[in-house]
């Protein structure tokens, strides 16, 4: 009893700014018990339980493995282009969710592979499809011309295709996004990451399948490079990279980049029409 | 709490034993493509390259041998049985690609444990059909309970990732009761992504001077913060890829643009010429706030036919 009447009468003779000791005592007691329980989890706070809910608003759901792969399952099918070359390489076709880029020199056929995978997903009834043209190189005739060819060697039956986009192209984000970047601000590069992230937001959220095209510059010692950069590298899912020989109706692609296939693999195709 | 003064000059242990007690808390971990670099809880490591080299492979390498096992139904797996937490900044994960991955190591693992039975018995027997249907639903189950160790968000802006960091505690507290084991593994995917963003944010006031100013110094700071607290209660492995995002002849200044031309025409000497691209390439963009945070800096180079070298430099010496 005594040991423990003598610190609450030192505490009132050191105490000289609040002159209530019971306060100081209790304050000090408080004190001691936050130390003594050593680690504190954050959770215990009482005041961020009331923003915890708040925050979830702000970020993206949690997820663990397990949900990915259902929702992967579920919702992100593989798009076939109805070639089936680059269908074999890219293990059944543009993916849903993942943002695909197609690369080459004028003339390699990317506009052509554009309008055929457009054509052969309505076709086949997949969804709608959403051509973004940005450089005119899009022809209704030439959509015309390989619908007829695909439904001639379909039975015919008009099914009630849905409603809901699951392949977005745009022909040549490369011809948008060139004109602001280069120069000494970096506004044209803040330009493309900020579409780079739109874009593969939209593939995720809406299950979409995206796909672009770039074009080809030189690089050192004259050989060709993609175009947009080094930051592009980064953004798309999968790259792939069409060579076109002249007069031949076969076009190369080999793959630039993949989520799970090793780059470098090639194969070729032939292109219709 | 007594009053000895003796007490207070006498050492808490030697450091024979602070080193032993240390190596037994946090051991060293030899992940598969690092395994020339002894790592431990508490490293912020970062992994810079180019694009095509193997920078997300490696965290998912990694990921698995954290998420598997030590040792299931008799199965040496050698994994570290925790949880890992990835950041997906980038968004280009696939998670097809991580259950390529785990799937191919349980293979891998059932073949070399069946192979030593068989050494062990010294007789070649064959499988049968019962035996092959037992592995494969052996192989869900474990599977499932590995996938589940492997937490995963997405950001898509600087607000996104800090919310989300200062959020985190909470939530891992609740899934470490549900699964039983800790975090070992914080892995972010592209540290760099919002490089561009955040640097073409002008700092302006938001109500009034009291509230720090958006810019790319603050918001580094602010997420080398977050992490800091996170490794004060849970020490944790940070992985962290960067890409580099200056390529090797690209430079904002239009004479240096043509010099680099010029070098091109006059085929100078390779070595000096890739070693400016180098130097041009793994050029150093991000702030100082995190520059001073990471402990280990590995950097990635592309030789030609996509073969990759790796060269790490641990705080000024370098391993290759």
């Amino acid at each position: 009893m005594a040991e423990f009447n003598e610190p609450r009468s030192k505490a009132t003779a050191s105490v000289s700014s609040s002159g209530n000791p019971t306060s100081f005592l209790s304050r000090a007691s408080k004190c001691a018990k936050t130390l003594e329980e050593g680690n504190r989890s954050l959770s215990d706070d009482a005041g961020f339980a009331q923003v915890q809910p708040m925050m979830e608003d702000w970020h993206q759901p949690w997820l663990n493995g397990v949900e990915l792969l259902e929702d992967s399952n579920r919702n992100k099918h593989f798009l076939p282009t109805g070639y089936e070359g680059i269908d074999v390489l890219l293990g059944g076709g543009l993916c849903e969710g993942q943002l695909t880029e197609i690369v080459g020199s004028s003339s390699s056929g990317k506009t052509q592979v554009c309008l055929y995978s457009a054509a052969h997903v309505a076709d086949k009834h997949f969804g709608v499809v959403m051509f973004l043209d940005t450089c005119n190189s899009f022809s209704p005739k030439r959509i015309a011309c390989m619908v007829d060819q695909l439904s001639s060697s379909f039975s015919g039956e008009v099914t009630s295709g849905h409603t809901k986009i699951c392949l977005l192209i745009i022909d040549s984000i490369s011809s948008l996004l060139t004109p602001v970047l280069g120069g000494k601000g970096s506004e044209g590069r803040l330009l493309m990451v900020s579409a780079g992230i739109i874009l593969k937001k939209l593939a995720n959220e809406h299950n979409v399948s995206v796909l672009v095209t770039n074009h080809m510059v030189g690089g050192e010692g004259g050989i060709l490079k993609p175009a947009l950069g080094e930051s592009w590298k980064s953004i798309p899912h999968v790259r792939l990279q069409l060579t076109h020989d002249q007069g031949s109706n076969i076009c190369n692609v080999s793959i630039l980049k993949h989520t799970f296939m090793a780059s470098g693999r090639t194969t070729k195709f032939v292109i219709h029409g | 709490m007594e009053e000895n003064p003796r007490g207070w000059i006498h050492g808490d242990e030697t450091a024979k034993a602070m080193l032993a007690r240390v190596l037994t808390e946090r051991p060293f971990l030899f992940l598969p493509p690092l395994h020339r670099v002894p790592l431990r809880v508490g490293n912020v490591v970062e992994i810079a390259g180019p694009s095509p080299s193997a920078k997300s492979q490696i965290l998912l390498h990694a990921a698995v041998h954290c998420i598997l096992p030590e040792e299931w139904k008799g199965i040496r797996f050698g994994g570290l049985e925790r949880m890992v937490m990835y950041f997906d900044l980038d968004c280009r994960f696939d998670v097809l690609r991580l259950s390529q991955i785990l799937k191919h190591r349980i293979m891998e693992a059932y073949k070399s444990a069946n192979s030593t039975y068989w050494e062990d018995n010294g007789e070649y027997q064959k499988y049968d059909a019962t035996e092959i249907t037992q592995m494969c639903f052996c192989d869900d189950e474990l599977f499932l309970a590995c996938m589940r160790r492997f937490l995963y968000i997405r950001c898509y802006s600087s607000f996104e990732f800090l919310a989300a960091l200062k959020a985190m505690h909470f939530h891992l507290q609740r899934e470490s009761e549900a699964l039983g084991v800790g975090l070992h593994f914080l892995m972010i995917d592209s540290i760099g992504a919002f490089y561009w963003i955040d640097r073409a944010c002008q700092p302006m006031p938001i109500g009034g001077s009291k509230r720090k100013n958006l810019s790319l110094q603050n918001v580094a700071e602010a997420v080398v913060q977050e992490i800091c607290k996170l490794l004060q209660t849970q020490p944790v492995l940070v992985l962290a890829t960067k890409a580099t995002i200056f390529g090797a002849g690209t430079s904002g200044n239009d004479a240096q643009r043509a010099f680099g031309k010029w070098c091109s025409e006059r085929k100078m000497d390779s070595r000096t010429l890739s070693k400016e691209g180098e130097k041009l390439l793994y050029r150093e963009y991000m702030p100082s706030a995190w520059q001073s945070f990471v402990t280990h800096r590995m950097k990635l180079y592309l030789m030609g036919n996509m073969e990759h070298f790796l060269r790490i430099h641990l705080n000024g010496c370098s391993l290759h």
